[in-house]
């Protein structure tokens, strides 16, 4: 059986002229959660953009794969069918569209290019409350403006609700912890955790070790202008924490 | 030419549907403590609609409002000559425009605002709004104010967009189809004008609109 599920090879990617990606390979099986730390600026939103196919970055080198297809000529929308969903570092706002309907729309061009049913909408609605529940959302989020207003807490944890509903193979889950209390931090934490089964992957973009005492992942990557310099196991956090970057980046 | 005229503290709601080839003078007088809300709908097709829209308030507390919106595309022209005087003292407008265009289309709005010098107390508001889907649209928003008295309330605005990037590349992320995603947008920007329509003339307009917008 093969158990690969995302693979990036080579990648080089610019934004604006600007080369930030330099070369980027990683590996990602079924079941495993990989996170990627790095300095600020080093690139690691950049490479959840190109793997979610935001246009404003472009590929010059290398391939991404998702269960062996290759997502690179992908529009973004493709990519979400495929089952890559990217959780924003920062969320926009969508003044005018509510979470219900958008998700709706979303959910159903999911399932159709899945091949599952069309949800009716007593259904959807009930699937929603319960996937609100792992973030321990209100249903009240539902009829609001796409993260209008919401705070940059409520801005997250509606991306892990949208995870939840979506139910993607491979999340890329971009500084998810930031801007969380301690207790927004505890519900997302648990509420990622309650995601990771043994047929999908995730990725974590982080700074800290604080989430990581609610998902304990299986590899950690340092990315350093654009490229991965360093892959290790769930402790090299703390040393992180600890120590910083200047000892990996000068070895 | 069609005349409207409300008076005697009446207030009137007009639906103006504006289909290809459309071609048409509205003179309004608005008296006393009366007003009148007109909405209009301009769904040019592949032809051209072309509306003018003499206004006058002629009396203590009259009222008039006028949201306008637009969906042109192909080849399609749409034009509206709004000329709007206050001519009585403490007598409201507001105007509202959006329009979304796409293919060859191209639009425009003329709207004047004329408060004559012993009008004090007056509120004009002028918005007009355009999207632009493509490359090839043309739009002309000109806004024009002639005030003459003191004391008189008076903002206008205008502005010329297109959908914004950021928004579309959240939706599509999520796995809504491209064009459901500026349908979306589109909705959002339009709801304004929308929302003040019944549900039969939104069930008669459908056709036309789900294009558009998500309804
Ligand atoms: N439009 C742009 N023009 C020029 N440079 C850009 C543009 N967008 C991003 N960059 C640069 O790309 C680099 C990588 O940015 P990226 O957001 O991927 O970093 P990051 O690792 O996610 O950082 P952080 O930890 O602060 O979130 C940065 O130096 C940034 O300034
Ligand atoms: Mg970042």
């Amino acid at each position: 059986m093969n158990k690969e599920l995302l693979s990036i090879k080579d990648l080089h990617a610019s934004v604006a002229d600007k080369e930030i990606l330099k070369g980027v390979n990683l590996t990602v099986n079924k079941g495993e959660v990989h996170v990627i730390m790095g300095p600020n600026g080093a690139g690691k939103s950049t490479l959840g953009g190109v793997l979610s196919g935001n246009p404003k970055y472009a590929v010059s080198q290398g391939e991404i794969s998702l269960d062996g297809e290759s997502l690179l000529e992908m529009s973004p929308e493709e990519r979400a069918w495929a089952g890559l969903f990217l959780s924003f570092q920062y969320p926009t706002e969508i003044p005018g569209v509510t979470n219900a309907t958008f998700l709706k729309a979303a959910l159903g061009e999911v399932r159709r290019h899945r091949g599952l049913p069309e949800l009716s909408a007593s259904e959807f609605l009930r699937t929603a409350k319960s996937k609100l529940e792992y973030v321990e959302m209100d249903k009240s989020f539902l009829s609001r403006g796409v993260n209008v207003g919401f705070s940059g807490g409520e801005k997250k944890r509606n991306e892990i609700f949208q995870m939840a509903m979506l139910e993607p193979r491979v999340a890329i889950l971009d500084e998810t912890d930031s801007g969380l209390d301690v207790d927004a931090l505890r519900i997302v934490g648990t509420g990622i955790n309650r995601l990771r089964t043994q047929e999908n992957a995730i990725i974590l973009i982080t700074h800290y070790q604080r989430l990581l005492d609610y998902i304990v992942p299986d590899f950690i990557h340092v990315l350093h202008d654009g490229r991965i310099i360093k892959s290790s196991g769930a402790q090299l956090a703390r040393e992180i924490e600890e120590k910083g970057y200047d000892w990996i980046i000068n070895n | 030419m069609v005349s409207l005229k409300t008076e005697g503290g009446q207030h009137l709601k007009e639906v103006i549907l504006m289909e290809e080839g459309f071609r048409q003078q509205y003179v309004v007088e608005v008296g006393a403590s009366s007003s009148l809300d007109l909405v209009m709908v301009g769904l040019p097709g592949d032809g051209e609609i072309s509306a003018e829209m003499d206004i006058r308030l002629e009396g203590r507390d009259a009222e008039c409002r006028l949201n306008t919106l637009y969906l042109a595309g192909g080849n399609s022209r749409f034009n509206l000559d709004v000329n709007l005087i206050h001519n009585s003292p403490d007598s409201r407008s507001s105007q509202l425009l959006k329009g979304i265009l796409k293919g060859e289309a191209s639009a425009a709005y003329h709207g004047l605002i004329k408060v004559p010098q012993h009008c004090i107390g007056i509120d004009a508001q002028q918005q007009s709004h355009a999207l632009l889907l493509e490359e090839g649209a043309r739009v002309r928003h000109l806004p024009q104010l002639e005030i003459y008295a003191d004391d008189v309330k008076c903002s206008h605005g205008s502005t010329v967009g297109r959908l914004n990037e950021d928004e579309l590349f959240y939706l599509k992320s999520r796995g809504v189809s491209a064009e459901d995603a500026a349908r979306f947008l589109q909705t959002a920007f339009a709801m304004e004008v929308l929302a003040l329509l019944d549900q039969s003339t939104l069930d008669y307009l459908r056709n036309a609109l789900t294009q558009w917008v998500i309804m």
